[in-house]
């Protein structure tokens, strides 16, 4: 039997209100714009846009804005968008060897070609408090001028290439179907392009705490950022009726190239391994988190004996969606009272079977 | 600027994309829901020849970016229709109707063996395509008994051009149920459904 | 500078950039809509490692628009966002651009390409100011 339960609009509709009511706040402050928070809660944004997998700034704070600054109820919001907004194509791979770099550090070579530029990082900050920060006057920022020796920016990995200490990409496969887990669901085993696709959308928080248990023995791999890259790349598409592609636009993206340690196999010599993580905007610490997240994931194609949570794929990409997470774990607050007066009359059929039990062996042992 | 940027690629779309694609849309619905029954519809598209505008309306209806088409030989010959479909609808044209989750027929000649397509997965049975097909006529052809889900007895069909070792194969699509491939007739104004679920028998009742 | 570099200026000029250039057209142009303007999305593909196989990273909103002008020349656009004005705009500018390739570049693309230089300077500029230049102490007992 199941018994429909009406009631409670009117609760529901002076809850959203009163939501409504609360996220304006206090009358007498100015209502915060979609600018200030693009711009000035820009980080909070990148986030939204990277676990959302939407690149829009203007979407995104008005995510933020809906969500009261809840980042994954905005997340949400900007997920049940993307599933209803036609999607026209696909662009070009994007090439990262062409970004125009904001920020670029390597933690493996200390003279790399192009150098190194901090770019705006909290790196090197004091992380304590600035009570001065609220109605500050803010310098402009420094500027320096540009050398010939910014141009060429070959990528790290590249160096130790032509020793073949490293591995390489591997190659760009012509004709091969790339998987997309937004319209196939995920099967498994996974490949690296679901992999990373999964990665790259996944909860930072989830990424971080598997990133930090590889680093604490959980799949050792003994990782070092090899380079973390930020800046714009362009964004091509085919158009088709033209037959040549078109550069549209440009985007922020991180990148992280994590080498890791690889002490051989039978089939393979020893080198240096890499994981890779590429992320929407700013977003350092989830790039490299899904750097270590991607190459431990890589231990079925080394050989390596899956012992830990960060290397089981199923595990790792079964829950590194906030959103699915979030649906599921937050379900459990609606209404169960069929449910719960089924497993309660269960528990209460079991209590007396016990009692009954307790009772004879009682009386048994009287007897 | 290649052959393919020629005006007519662009014009002889729908004039009001929304509407028109869910009206399209609706009919289709009922046709599937009533198989064997007869519903008009008017074409709303002008395609290049010979795309059959009505086979072209449903596919500009259901089709997008991320469906393929299979055009028959007869209509894969000309040139113009691949980039008319792809600019009006997104589709994609594949030579091959394995992948096709469309496939567009001249006639019921000119398909390729229905064993060839896509009829799903157990798991997956909507990765099957849907045929449609220009017949002459609605009537005329060799009689078949329809009857299944839609169908309150039975329901008579006889399109015109459709052979029996079609039908046979029709016959044996539905034998996959829930897999198979759906059909839709088109001829003049009007559209029927043939879907997956129908029982066919070859005769009259 | 060809079509395809023409079609990259366009799509980042801003909303008011292409409306004063066609405000100051000399004849506004007669043109009809072919297909859109419409906003959708794209999917954003990336390359293992940088350079190796293809993965989807993510999507991007884009809008797009196809037009014809009275003369015949057919335009496109495919811009980032969603702005479907400026789609249109661009569209049309890709149209002018066939027949007047040098008054769309002088009155229209040579400015946006001079502010895209400002902004692309600026930020080279400032990130210059960030570079690391290490120099080493000799330490030790060598004489």
């Amino acid at each position: 039997m199941y018994v429909a339960v009406k009631g409670g609009e009117r609760a529901i509709r002076n809850a959203h209100r009163l939501l409504a009511d609360k996220r304006r706040g206090p009358r007498n402050l100015p209502d915060i714009t979609l600018e200030q928070i693009a711009t000035q809660l820009a980080l909070s944004v990148d986030r939204i846009m990277s676990e959302g997998s939407l690149y829009d700034r203007d979407l995104a704070a008005l995510a933020m804005k809906q969500a009261r600054g809840d980042l994954i109820d905005a997340i949400f919001l900007v997920h049940a968008y993307r599933t209803i907004t036609p999607r026209f194509g696909f662009s070009e791979p994007l090439d990262t060897s062409k970004m125009r770099v904001e920020r670029r550090v390597s933690a493996t070579f200390k003279d790399l070609p192009g150098g190194q530029l901090l770019g705006p990082t909290f790196d090197y900050t004091h992380r304590l408090l600035d009570p001065t920060l609220e109605g500050a006057e803010i310098d402009e920022a420094a500027r320096a001028e540009v050398t010939d020796e910014d141009r060429p920016m070959p990528r790290v990995t590249d160096l130790l290439g032509h020793e073949e200490l490293i591995e390489d990409d591997g190659e760009a496969q012509e004709g091969v179907e790339i998987g997309d887990l937004t319209r196939e669901p995920l099967s498994f085993p996974a490949d690296r392009d679901l992999r990373l696709q999964a990665l790259a959308r996944g909860d930072e928080g989830f990424l971080l705490g598997l990133g930090y248990s590889t680093q604490r023995g959980y799949s050792r791999t003994h990782p070092f950022v090899g380079e973390i890259r930020i800046g714009t790349v362009d964004v091509e598409v085919e158009i088709p009726e033209l037959g040549f592609t078109v550069s549209i636009g440009e985007i922020q993206v991180t990148e992280c190239r994590m080498v890791t340690q690889f002490k051989g196999s039978a089939k393979a010599p020893p080198q240096f391994t890499r994981g890779y993580g590429l992320v929407f905007d700013q977003s350092e610490r989830k790039a490299m988190a899904m750097s270590l997240v991607d190459r431990a994931l890589r231990a079925r194609e080394f050989g390596e004996d899956v012992v830990a949570p960060a290397q089981d794929e199923e595990f790792v990409l079964s829950h590194s969606d906030n959103v699915q997470s979030t649906g599921f774990l937050e379900h459990l607050k609606l209404p169960h009272y069929v449910d719960f007066q089924a497993e309660l009359d269960f528990v209460r059929r079991m209590r007396h079977e016990y009692e009954d039990r307790a009772a004879q062996e009682n009386k048994e042992a009287a007897e | 600027m290649t052959l393919e940027t020629r005006a007519d690629t662009f014009s002889g779309g729908f004039l009001r994309p929304v509407f028109d694609s869910q009206s399209v849309f609706r009919i289709v619905l009922d046709a599937l829901a009533r198989p064997g029954q007869v519903k008009p519809l008017a074409a709303r598209t002008s395609p290049p020849k010979p795309l059959p505008p009505l086979a072209v309306d449903i596919t500009a209806a259901l089709a997008d970016q991320e469906t393929s088409v299979y055009l028959c030989p007869a209509l894969a010959k000309a040139k113009t229709p691949a980039g008319w479909l792809r600019f009006q609808t997104g589709a994609s044209v594949t030579a091959n109707p394995a992948e096709a989750d469309f496939v567009i027929a001249a006639s019921p000649q000119t398909l390729p063996p229905l064993s060839q397509l896509a009829v799903g997965m157990p798991d997956y049975p909507d990765r099957s395509a849907t045929v449609i097909v220009a017949v002459p006529s609605f009537d005329g052809g060799l009689p078949v008994t329809l009857s299944g889900p839609g169908i309150k007895n039975q329901q008579a069909f006889a399109p015109d051009g459709v052979s029996l070792p079609l039908w046979q194969q029709l016959v044996a699509n539905h034998a996959l149920y829930p897999r198979g491939i759906d059909v839709i007739f088109v001829s003049g104004e009007a559209i029927a459904g043939l879907p997956r679920s129908t029982q066919i028998e070859i005769g009259e009742a | 500078m060809t079509r395809q570099e023409a079609m990259g200026v366009l799509a980042r000029a801003n909303r008011e950039e292409l409306h004063d250039a066609l405000d100051a057209w000399p004849e506004p142009p007669q043109s009809e809509a072919l297909r859109g303007p419409e906003a959708g999305m794209i999917m954003l593909r990336g390359r293992a490692g940088g350079g190796g196989a293809s993965f989807n990273l993510g999507e991007v909103t884009m809008a797009r628009a196809t037009v014809r002008l009275s003369t015949g020349e057919v335009g496109f656009s495919c811009v980032l966002g969603r702005d479907l004005e400026k789609a249109w705009l661009a569209a049309l500018f890709d149209a002018l651009w066939q027949s007047e390739a040098e008054a769309v570049d002088t009155r229209l693309l040579a400015g946006i390409r001079n502010r895209l230089d400002v902004e692309g300077r600026q930020t080279a500029v400032e990130t210059a100011a960030t570079r690391v230049n290490f120099f080493t102490m000799t330490r030790g007992e060598d004489e």
